[in-house]
């Protein structure tokens, strides 16, 4: 039960890659509860008087910069959640005991390489 | 190796009403350790500067401290390492009651560690009238022979951060002992340790922030053998495993 070479790639600041995807994966919590608060609060706008004209023309404002940047935000901060996510049940699960370090450049990294191809594709579109 | 400075903290509960920290100013020899540069200190700058320390060769686990705010030892710590950028800042373990300058309360700390029945309670079968043979396969003797190199430090208790948010959690230490008889065929202890285990300042308290393993001067994967617990619990829960 030797650890694993320790990843010094993120020792920044007096913390360490443990403490920053710990810190990650709570605030990035804290950010998606709010945003679906947030999102039930704009999709209920449909269901008030004259609500589908007044969704309508949010909609195209929210379609739009600056709100398009937010989204991709959104997009990259469910994705740091959902990958560093899946380390945390892979080690739970014994399958990552001595590569959890490893395990989160492996799936943090695709992650970011989506939201980079994804945000390309969605920003070109806009033009 | 030019001259550096020790930032100290200093606290004595029964002058001051607050803690200060003390600048002291060394010229370190090559390969002098922050305990040695400690033990200097005292005897030629200042003798009221309290620290707790033993062997002087991590062995016993007495001087852990704050090192530039990161717990270690400082008998295994060298003054050029940590005096980068000139100073070497020390401080007491975090999460315990200071008692004197570097010197803290450990009680709670020890008081976990014999809630985990840290001690191999062997099976109902009658004792033996002549002496009982307990053999380990040498394989796994090694697995837990890594376990046991733990010296009580409290390293890893000091960095936990949810020791810090939660001060009745066990804490890292205490739980790699009981992992430590826990995984050991020859133990049959389970059922009394799991009251403080499955609990939820036992073992569930971990969300592995890897802060332990990160710390342990000893080279102990903490983390690794808390999340063997969480296992071993869980599975008895979802009943995977008889009465483990
Ligand atoms: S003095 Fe014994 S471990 Fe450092």
């Amino acid at each position: 039960m030797r650890p694993e070479e320790r990843d010094t790639t993120l020792d920044v600041g007096g913390y360490r890659l443990g403490m920053w995807s710990f810190l990650g994966q709570r605030f990035t919590g804290l950010l998606l509860t709010f945003y679906l608060f947030l999102h039930l609060f704009i999709i209920a706008q449909v269901t008030r008087a004259g609500g589908p004209v007044t969704f309508s023309a949010l909609a195209r404002v929210l379609e739009r910069p600056p709100y398009l940047y937010l989204d991709l935000g959104l997009v990259a901060v469910v994705l740091f959640h959902a990958a560093n996510g899946v380390r945390l049940i892979l080690f739970e699960l014994n399958m990552a005991a001595r590569s959890q370090g490893r395990l989160f450049w492996w799936l943090v990294g695709p992650a970011g390489l989506i939201l980079l191809l994804g945000g390309a594709v969605l920003l070109a579109g806009v033009r | 190796m030019d001259e550096i400075s020790f930032r100290i903290f200093r606290f004595d509960p029964s002058r001051d009403a607050e803690a200060r920290y003390q600048l002291y100013r060394i010229r370190p020899e090559p390969g002098l350790t922050v305990l040695s540069a400690l033990v200097n200190l005292r005897e030629e700058q200042d003798g009221s500067l309290a620290f707790r320390a033993s062997c002087r060769s991590g062995i016993c686990g007495s001087d852990a401290m704050l090192i530039n705010g990161r717990a270690r030892l400082a008998c295994k710590t060298q003054v050029a390492e940590a005096a980068g950028d000139g100073t070497v800042t020390l401080e007491p373990l975090r999460g315990f009651p200071v008692l004197k300058d570097l010197v803290v309360d450990q009680s709670d700390f020890w008081e976990k560690l014999v809630r985990v029945k840290p001690w191999l309670i062997p099976g109902p079968e009658p004792a033996p009238e002549r002496e009982r043979l307990m053999r380990l396969p040498a394989q796994q003797f090694d697995e837990l022979s890594r376990a046991s190199d733990c010296i009580f430090c409290a390293c890893c208790y000091a960095e936990c951060p949810m020791e810090g948010r939660h001060r009745a959690y066990l804490g890292p230490a205490a739980l790699v002992k009981a992992y430590r008889f826990e995984a050991d065929p020859r133990d049959a202890g389970s059922a009394e340790r799991r009251g403080a285990l499955d609990h939820p300042d036992g073992v569930w308290r971990c969300h592995h922030v890897f802060r332990c393993t990160e710390a342990c001067p000893k080279e102990i994967d903490a983390a690794w053998a808390i999340q063997q617990l969480q296992r071993r619990l869980a599975a008895r829960h979802l009943r995977l495993k008889g009465d483990a």
